[in-house]
């Protein structure tokens, strides 16, 4: 063959090869090229960097205080006068003459608080319980065994149990304020946490890999630690993405029974949806505002939790 | 006339062509061997067959007649009612393919009642014998067991009976052994034979193990890359290979008889390495003996009872 | 399947023991200390030392913990501190009608999401999907007490098209057999009362719903999906069955066990719902009532609440736990 045919044939395989494009890379890398091109985790992530951005900036960019009862004056809750959006309050007044607008943009940045102390909680502790469930059962023998299946056994209960139950339990432990609710709710998320780490290592632990580690002699330690508790992440981030979206939203439940921050100075968005249901019939803007934003928020989150986890299902990767 | 005549079949996947233009037959009674490796386009072609390939995102051309009639361009109504009654098909997988949580019995008298109107008492009784016919002790037990309560080998004599529960002509196994293990596949080739040759039923046998091929098959027929390579008499096949890539594979199986550290003979490169037919032989990339006309448009068919498409195979040999 | 069931029973009994343990520590550890709770504020410090002998304050722990078991046994859980009646006999007033509220916003939830999900998942792509998905989607979203509190203020206030709140328009006459105001009326003839209660139901059940509805809906849709791509459904279209025995046989079969566990999962946010939602529309259940004991901060009646509850729960999961066996034979041979 002369070198002219042979890069003919190269380039002919090109040709061939095109039609099998293989994807290739870690699960990581496979996984964000896949979300990029999916709508739900663009759209997801939009939402969520513009609820990240108004929280960080929160103070800076609202065009009044938040706490500032400036115009008390121009509201009168027996005759259901609540001045609505206008030239200078774009949202209109709350119910003490505050401005809506940047109680809503100032608020974002005690709720995005909420929500993500509320998932860190759940998901440091429910790591903590899980991983040492399963890693004493995969290694621990006999004792280990046992150590897993009690540990195990109180998750389920908690799991069995109302999320609202776990949390008044716990707000009535500590009295009603804004960390209350965090951690009542972080609390109550922490047997789901616990639950799905156990199950994920417990499948990587069964998984070859860790089997030829063990007979290659690797210390236990070292297997859970750097090679079967980094795998099991996947699905344990999907769903702290996911609990975000909800524990903003129990935690408004929760303020709305009252175990909330009694003083509604500092603006959260489900404190004052709580606080605005009295005025649902006359100003229901007041609940509406909050509550479009909190329903947008969660509604981020959870788009890009289920992409995330669409993109790391290793069942969907393409085979070449 | 041939039970299944396919000519020119084309089976595409949104822009990857996985089946480019298959030519076969088989006749009455014949077992007929459609071997090739991994990506070859063998089991598309027998999905295409039977009607199995998803409607969207899915285009497929050609003829596959049977009995005179275009299985392809059947109504689906139709071709629903000649499935598991005049073609039925044994799939690889014996655990995935049944369905775990239904009793064995209803999964063989299910098909009973929809092709042959069996039912109750009589569908159970005739479940039974089939189970019997397959190789499968105490066959009254099993039917009311589910599936994971089966061993591999009986799963796929389980799957043997209900493809055979009508009486098809024509039966299609696909790498019906692949995921046994060696002993239980030496015994489910022999209930096939035999079942094969018992009622006269041809079949069509999809694999990669050439072991299986001549054992078993009267005529085979070697696809690489969506389309047969070479076609012939197993005997033939074995004893005179002529495309290139049939010679490799032959010659890549290890031997008993040859010298201990004499160094296996792969097939250089790989699947992927491929140009297309319409732009010539889409081994050429792999092939020792590749000239210039290898890659001068779509080699053509040479030949009749033994028929390849190597235009080099003269001057290689 | 009894060796299973025997042994997931005495779990539970260990479990449940574990759970009182807990509750009494919550108990303990609840801010002021219960004489405190159980005084006015000007009691002196006698009066405070003669109520601690009294309740027993002062004996050894286990003895206090053995005093708070037999009770538990004896079903006494104390008394509301606000109401002064024994809180078993408050939670068992109320139940029926939180009963009535979540049976049947759990039959909305599957009765029309088990469905839907079906829809969406075989027409994949369609309009009818992308609505499926996208709903079930916001639904999770819409906090439940706004969804209610909003349902009523456009539906029942405004519109005026259903009642605003109650289980049934004040003044109704009606006899009371299984605290199911609906079944009553049908059971003893009257109908208009169980109209009457139907119309009442109807928002709060709507409310309670949304939440279960969308996560069924998800689930089916994400079940059947995957289940219709499994080997064992291509081997029944290769036996040429009819679509019907298909789906039913093989499809639902299988897809519908997730959908089983995801139901029993819901039945305790179905709680927290109903607490949040019976607040709303002042059903009268067990869901006010609590909502009322956290406000008062009556201890008493929660502790004996969250006892009874968390108890109620956990056998039902295991209730739950135990049909899936029932429904998936792999599980059985499984321990």
């Amino acid at each position: 063959m002369t070198l002219a045919k042979i890069e003919r044939l190269d380039r002919l395989v090109e040709a061939g090869a095109q039609a099998r494009h293989a994807e290739s890379g870690s699960l990581w890398r496979q996984s964000l090229r896949r979300m990029k091109r999916s709508p739900m985790a663009i759209s997801g992530a939009i939402i969520v960097a513009l609820f990240l951005l108004i929280a960080i900036l929160g103070p800076w960019i609202a065009p009044y205080p938040a706490t500032a009862q400036t115009w008390g004056d121009e509201v009168f809750l027996n005759r259901n006068v609540f001045p609505g959006p206008r030239a200078e309050n774009w949202f209109g007044l709350d119910h003490l003459g505050r401005d809506m607008f940047s109680r809503m943009i100032v608020g974002a940045r005690q709720t995005m608080l909420v929500g993500v102390v509320a998932t860190l909680i759940g998901f440091a502790a429910g790591a903590v319980i899980g991983g040492v469930a399963a890693a004493a059962g995969t290694f621990g023998g006999r004792w280990g065994e046992r150590i897993e299946a009690v540990i195990m056994r109180t998750v389920d209960i908690a799991l069995a149990i109302p999320m609202l139950l776990l949390a008044l339990s716990v707000a009535a432990l500590l009295g009603p304020s804004l960390s209350t609710v965090m951690i009542a709710v972080g609390v109550a998320q922490i047997p789901i946490f616990a639950r799905l780490l156990r199950g994920s290592m417990l499948a990587q632990a069964h998984s070859d890999y860790v089997l030829a580690a063990v007979s290659l002699g690797v210390r236990k330690r070292r297997i859970v630690l750097s090679h079967i508790f980094p795998n099991s992440l996947g699905p344990v981030i999907v769903q702290a993405t996911l609990v975000l979206a909800t524990a903003i939203i129990e935690a408004a439940a929760l303020s709305y029974l009252g175990l909330g921050n009694p003083d509604p100075g500092t603006p959260e968005w489900g404190t004052m949806l709580a606080d605005a249901q009295r005025f649902l019939s006359g100003a229901p803007q007041l609940a509406i505002y909050p509550a479009v934003g909190i329903i947008v928020t969660a509604l981020g989150f959870t788009l890009l939790g289920e992409a995330m986890r669409e993109s790391l299902d290793p069942r969907l990767r393409r085979q070449s | 006339m041939a039970l299944l005549e396919v000519e020119d079949l084309r089976v595409s996947f949104g822009g990857s062509t996985a089946v480019d233009g298959v030519d076969f037959h088989v006749d009455q009674g014949q077992v007929v061997g459609l071997v090739g490796e991994s990506g070859c386009g063998k089991s598309v072609t027998s999905l295409a067959i039977m009607g199995l390939l998803p409607r969207r995102g899915v285009t497929v051309s050609g003829e596959a007649r049977f009995e005179g009639v275009d299985l392809l361009s059947l109504p689906r109504g139709d071709m629903r009612r000649r499935r598991g009654s005049d073609l039925a098909m044994v799939f690889q997988d014996p655990l995935s393919s049944l369905n775990p949580v239904v009793k064995i019995g209803v999964q063989i008298t299910e098909v009973l009642e929809r092709h042959r109107g069996l039912r109750g008492g009589a569908a159970e009784k005739e479940a039974e014998q089939l189970l019997d016919r397959v190789g499968i002790p105490d066959p009254r037990r099993r039917l009311g067991e589910y599936p994971h309560q089966l061993s591999g080998g009986m799963r796929q004599r389980v799957l043997i009976a209900i493809a055979v529960a009508c009486a098809p002509r024509l039966l299609i196994a696909d790498e019906p052994t692949t995921a046994l293990d060696v002993t239980i596949q030496a015994q489910i080739l022999e209930l096939l034979k035999d079942l094969v040759e018992a009622e006269g039923t041809a079949l069509l046998m999809i694999t990669h193990d050439l072991g299986v091929v001549a054992g078993l098959c009267d005529e085979v027929n070697v696809l690489y890359s969506g389309r047969v390579v070479e076609s012939a008499p197993a005997r033939d096949l074995f004893a005179r290979p002529t495309h290139p890539y049939t010679v490799g594979l032959l010659n890549s199986i290890p031997r008993l008889d040859l010298p201990i550290h004499e160094p296996l003979k792969p097939i250089r490169g790989s699947i992927a390495d491929v140009i297309r037919w319409k732009d010539g032989c889409a081994f050429a990339p792999r092939c020792d003996g590749v000239a210039e006309k290898c890659v001068e448009g779509e080699p053509p068919l040479i030949g009749t009872a033994h028929a390849h498409r190597c235009v080099m195979a003269e001057e290689i040999a | 399947m009894l060796r299973y069931t025997v042994k997931r029973l005495l779990q539970l009994a260990v479990a449940l023991l574990g759970l009182t343990l807990l509750l009494f520590a919550w108990f303990k550890a609840l801010p002021g200390g219960p004489e405190n709770r159980m005084l006015p504020d000007n009691a002196t410090d006698q009066q405070r030392e003669a109520l601690r002998g009294a309740l027993g304050l002062d004996e050894p722990i286990w003895t206090q913990y053995g005093e708070f078991l037999s009770r538990i046994v004896r079903l006494d859980f104390g008394s509301s501190l606000s109401s002064g009646r024994p809180v078993a006999t408050e939670l068992a007033e109320r139940l029926p009608a939180t009963i009535e509220l979540s049976l049947t916003a759990i039959a909305i939830a599957i009765g029309v999401g088990i469905p839907l999900g079906y829809l969406a998942a075989r027409k994949r792509g369609s309009w009818l999907d992308l609505g499926a998905v996208s709903s079930s989607l916001i639904g999770i979203c819409i906090p439940v007490f706004f969804l209610a509190a909003m349902l009523k203020v456009v539906f029942a206030q405004n519109l005026g098209w259903l009642p605003t709140a109650f289980r049934l328009s004040p003044g109704t006459a009606y006899t009371e057999i299984t605290g199911l105001r609906v079944l009553d009326g049908i059971l003893t003839g009257e109908f208009d009362v169980a109209w009457d209660a139907v119309l009442h139901l109807v928002l709060p059940a709507v409310a309670l719903a949304s939440i279960p509805l969308a996560v069924i809906t998800r689930i089916t849709r994400a079940s059947v999906l995957e289940v219709v791509g499994e080997d064992y459904v291509r081997t029944a279209d290769a036996k040429g069955l009819k679509p019907a025995v298909i789906r039913g046989r093989h499809v639902m079969k299988n897809a519908m066990l997730p959908v089983v566990t995801v139901i029993g999962l819901l039945l305790g946010s179905l709680f927290s719902g109903a607490v949040l939602t019976e607040s709303v529309f002042a059903f009268g259940g067990v869901g006010s009532f609590v909502y009322q004991a956290t406000t008062e901060r009556d201890y008493p009646a929660l502790m004996g609440f969250i006892l009874i509850i968390a108890v109620f729960y956990v056998v039902l999961n295991l209730i739950v736990d135990l049909s899936y066996g029932l429904l998936d034979p792999r599980v059985r041979v499984r321990s």
